[in-house]
């Protein structure tokens, strides 16, 4: 096997790094601009600028992956792009569902923001997202990986990272667009996926529209519990989404809808298997309108209203009463209203304020549950004030600003945000200064009434240097502490929510990233270390440098080489991640107990043709985790459920075809 | 090969077919870098352009059109490269110049390629009735004053034309160009 990686390793890098002497060649700059404009017309652009350059100066740290980027990577869902990013990683929680991990922190239950097209996608008991074969990737545009707090901006979830996508405008469409996905991992289908969309521009109009379903399974690989009683994910793990998003912009009016149902099926339940698999369903609808309206011209006002309604975890099958705790059907609505305005008095000046509300209902359905308020119906609200000032004289940008939310239980708490950045000639650094927090969701409240807002500081400095106009390589160092860290905890019998003393990471993301006419890449690594006080449910016995689940050492390797014309491109690309730890069945102890997981390399190649056979048809094929190994999701917290398999090596095919009206 | 899984050889098969298949379907197509393009585009709009009054003038008595660039060094450099490389005796005949608010309102065209839109419409207000032929490469520029807006579709630049705002500058747009570009009345 290491003679197998070695060689794998070789060629990976001598097809990155030779690339540009295989496949050299140019156009001669005259010859272009000789060209009439109707030839000009149906001529390619290549080697466009790295959307990186753009966000030198930008106030946080951020990755950007555009629908072209997704496409070459032949992505299956957003677990293969957060592979890609450093410092993000995938782990478990109860029930199989997967959640985000940041710079080392278990980031799943309202520590990270997913936006879609600006609606919350977080649930509302717990305010996770789960990951997997959920949220279509192909209908997305560009998505932004923003590290480090988001609260001043965007509120309670963004305490960590957020992540911002945006899906395809009517005007990016312009027709119907059909897409499909199969994957063939080695005992039974990843992922078999359709949808439609149809997108339009008309005048000033902008109309938009997907639909996508499908099925899947989460692994093909066998699973333990923490009794040591196995099951085989290929049987008991389905991951079925169902998605749907429409929208209409037009003379600064925006609506969007959003429906997401994500039903997995599932035997792990809280780490000791149940008889029988039981279907797990996510749903969520999600409704935005906002309208911008600009009085003067240096001053924009744009009024806001969202609705937001959740299942989560449903498991409302009769059988499943038979078995504690996982009987559960409750349903949150929130209604979210606010007005942010943004003026502009001077050119270097931009001020923004806003306000914001929102009013979450919830209601118990399952027999015999109640809240905390002895009721099966209780309400939160919360209210929040927010504002910055960005000041960009010659020799530097200035951000500050901060943001204050209260609610009716949890309480109320400030964050500040400072950043100071500037790019001089192909140089730039950043310094930023900012807290986030999380307020207690619905359901941890629950749990525990008297739970606190977490609070996050976290300071960041990056420097980046554009070598050339090909090259870029930037380095950013940072350092998260978190106050009063809400941590989940599951003895086997109870589940319980509490405020910890502290919790933190610090270390650095570096990365390297080229752009040639024939081939671009992007090289990074992550590291990180624990601070000193951990809560001892993410402590790994005897070794205080790391957190259990998470990997100090990430590397990120993609490499994407266009072939004989523009529209073939094969990619390459590597994740390894080094040893982690988690607790698994020990057989000869017949209990759980600390285990190292080896290191991991997830080793993908993914051929793309565009125009294949056609106009408006693209196609590819790819081969995920080539090596075939058995890399495994850790829960990172001590709360007895043992590792969940990933998929096995699994041949991918996806299809697009657009037809232009 | 022989310990390959059936699976990978089935893969590494349809993958090899794959190739095949695409290099049958498409030969190699014309494809440019992102400012080689962007500056064809410019050069090629000076000639379905007539200019008004004493841009007129000196169009019409063959001096060089004047191109300045504002926001973006690297598009400057490539037109300047790319204006330098035509033939001696092309005709018309350009001259690229910097950004100084001077030589944006008298040049014929200019291109304003901010990345930031406040700063791009603060260029097209005090261009307002210089009579210059104005682009940008920003969504929504067309409808807040840009003469020409560049936007991007499958890889390929397309561009919209504010004719109310072509008018109002005394330009002349020809017909070709306005068949080729979306029209914004």
């Amino acid at each position: 096997m290491r003679n197998f990686i070695c060689a794998s390793s070789f060629i990976f890098f001598f097809i990155v790094f030779h690339a540009p002497l295989l496949f050299a060649a140019s156009n001669n700059p005259a010859e272009i601009s000789d060209l009439d404009l109707e030839s000009l017309m149906n001529v390619k652009i290549e080697g466009a600028t790295l959307e990186k350059y753009s966000l030198a100066e930008a106030p946080a740290t951020v990755t950007v992956f555009t629908s072209k980027d997704i496409q070459r990577i032949g992505a299956r869902s957003l677990i293969d792009v957060l592979n890609l990013i450093p410092g993000l990683s995938v782990a478990t929680d109860t029930q199989g569902v997967l959640g985000i991990a940041v710079r080392g922190m278990w980031a799943h239950e309202g520590k990270t923001l997913l936006l879609i097209d600006g609606e919350e996608m977080n649930e509302l008991s717990f305010n996770t997202f789960p990951l997997g074969n959920n949220f279509p990737i192909d209908t997305i545009e560009r998505i932004e990986f923003i590290k480090g707090p988001g609260s001043a901006v965007h509120g309670g979830y963004a305490e960590l990272a957020t992540i911002n996508i945006i899906t395809k405008s009517g005007k990016e469409v312009d027709g119907i667009v059909l897409n499909g996905n199969y994957g063939q991992m080695q005992r039974t289908y990843g992922e078999r996926n359709g949808g439609i969309g149809f997108g339009k521009s008309f005048q000033n109009w902008d109309v938009s529209s997907y639909f996508s379903a499908g099925e899947g399974h989460q692994s093909d690989r066998e699973y333990t519990d923490s009794q040591g009683s196995k099951f085989d994910f290929r049987d008991n793990g389905k991951a079925d989404p169902i998605y749907a998003n429409l929208g209409v912009d037009g003379y600064g009016l925006h609506l969007k809808g959003i429906y997401t149902r994500y039903k997995m099926t599932d035997r792990t339940a809280y780490g000791t298997n149940t008889i029988r698999a039981f279907d797990d369903v996510f749903e969520g609808i999600h409704l935005g309108a906002k309208y911008e309206v600009r009085p003067i011209s240096t001053l924009s006002v744009v009024p806001e209203f969202h609705f937001h309604q959740n299942k989560v975890w449903n498991e409302t099958d009769d059988s499943a009463k038979a078995v504690a705790q996982l009987f559960y059907d409750t349903l949150v609505q929130e209604y979210r209203g606010g007005i942010s305005t943004r003026w502009q008095p001077l050119q270097n000046l931009v001020a923004y304020f806003g306000v914001e509300g929102r009013i979450q209902n919830a209601t118990d359905r399952a027999p015999g549950s109640v809240f905390k308020n002895g009721l099966t119906k209780i309400s939160y609200y919360r209210n929040a004030v927010f504002s910055e000032l960005n000041w960009n004289p010659e020799f530097a940008n200035f951000s500050a600003g901060g943001r204050y939310e209260s609610q009716n239980i949890g309480g109320g708490q400030i964050v500040p945000r400072l950043s100071v950045t500037k790019a001089w000639g192909g140089l730039h650094s950043k310094l930023i200064y900012s807290w986030g927090f999380r307020q207690p969701g619905v359901e941890n409240l629950r749990f525990n009434p008297a739970l606190k807002p977490e609070l996050t500081k976290v300071a960041e400095a990056e420097v980046g240097y554009q070598w050339n106009k090909f090259i870029l390589s930037n380095l950013n160092l940072y350092n998260v502490t978190l106050d009063r860290p809400i941590i989940y905890n599951y003895s086997g019998t109870t589940q319980s929510y509490r405020n910890a003393s502290m919790a933190g990471t610090y270390g650095f993301e570096t990365a390297l990233l080229g752009n040639f006419q024939w081939f671009d890449f992007n090289l990074n690594y992550s590291y990180f270390k624990t601070r000193a006080s951990e809560p001892t449910d993410y402590a790994v016995p005897d070794h205080p440098e790391t957190l259990l689940g998470m990997a100090n050492h990430k590397v990120g390797m993609n490499a994407n080489v266009r072939l004989w014309d523009q529209y073939t491109r094969l990619n390459l690309s590597n994740t390894f991640y080094s040893k982690r730890f988690g607790y698994e069945y020990n057989a000869a102890l017949g209990a759980m107990k600390i285990k190292d997981f080896s290191e991991a390399f997830l080793v993908n190649a993914y051929l793309e043709r565009e125009h294949f056979f056609f106009d408006g048809l693209s196609a590819g094929l790819g081969v995920f985790n080539i090596l075939n190994q058995d890399f495994r999701y850790i829960q990172p917290y001590n709360g007895s459920h043992p590792s969940v398999p990933s998929p096995s090596r699994e041949v991918v095919a996806k299809a697009e075809y657009k037809i232009h009206l | 090969m022989k310990n390959l899984p059936m699976i990978v050889r089935v893969a590494g098969g349809l993958l090899f077919v794959t190739y095949l298949w695409g290099m049958a379907a498409h030969g190699a197509e014309l494809a440019a870098s992102r400012n080689q393009l962007l500056a064809a585009f410019v050069l090629n709009f000076a000639k379905f352009t007539s200019w008004q009054g004493a841009k007129f003038k000196a169009q019409a008595e063959g001096a060089s059109i004047q191109i300045a660039v504002a926001g973006d060094a690297d598009f400057a450099e490539k037109l300047t490269e790319v204006v330098k490389a035509r033939a001696a005796d092309a005709k018309p005949s350009f001259q690229v110049s910097s950004a100084s608010m001077e030589s944006l309102k008298s040049a014929n065209i200019v291109v304003s390629l901010y990345g930031e839109e406040d700063k791009n419409l603060d260029i097209l207000k005090k261009l307002k009735g210089c009579q210059c032929l104005t682009v940008t490469f920003q969504e929504g520029l067309a409808s807040k004053g840009s003469v020409i807006n560049f936007y991007t579709e499958d890889d390929k630049f397309r561009f919209e034309i504010n004719l109310s705002k072509s008018k109002s500058e005394n330009l002349e747009i020809s017909s070709l160009l306005l068949k080729l570009g979306k029209v914004i009345p």
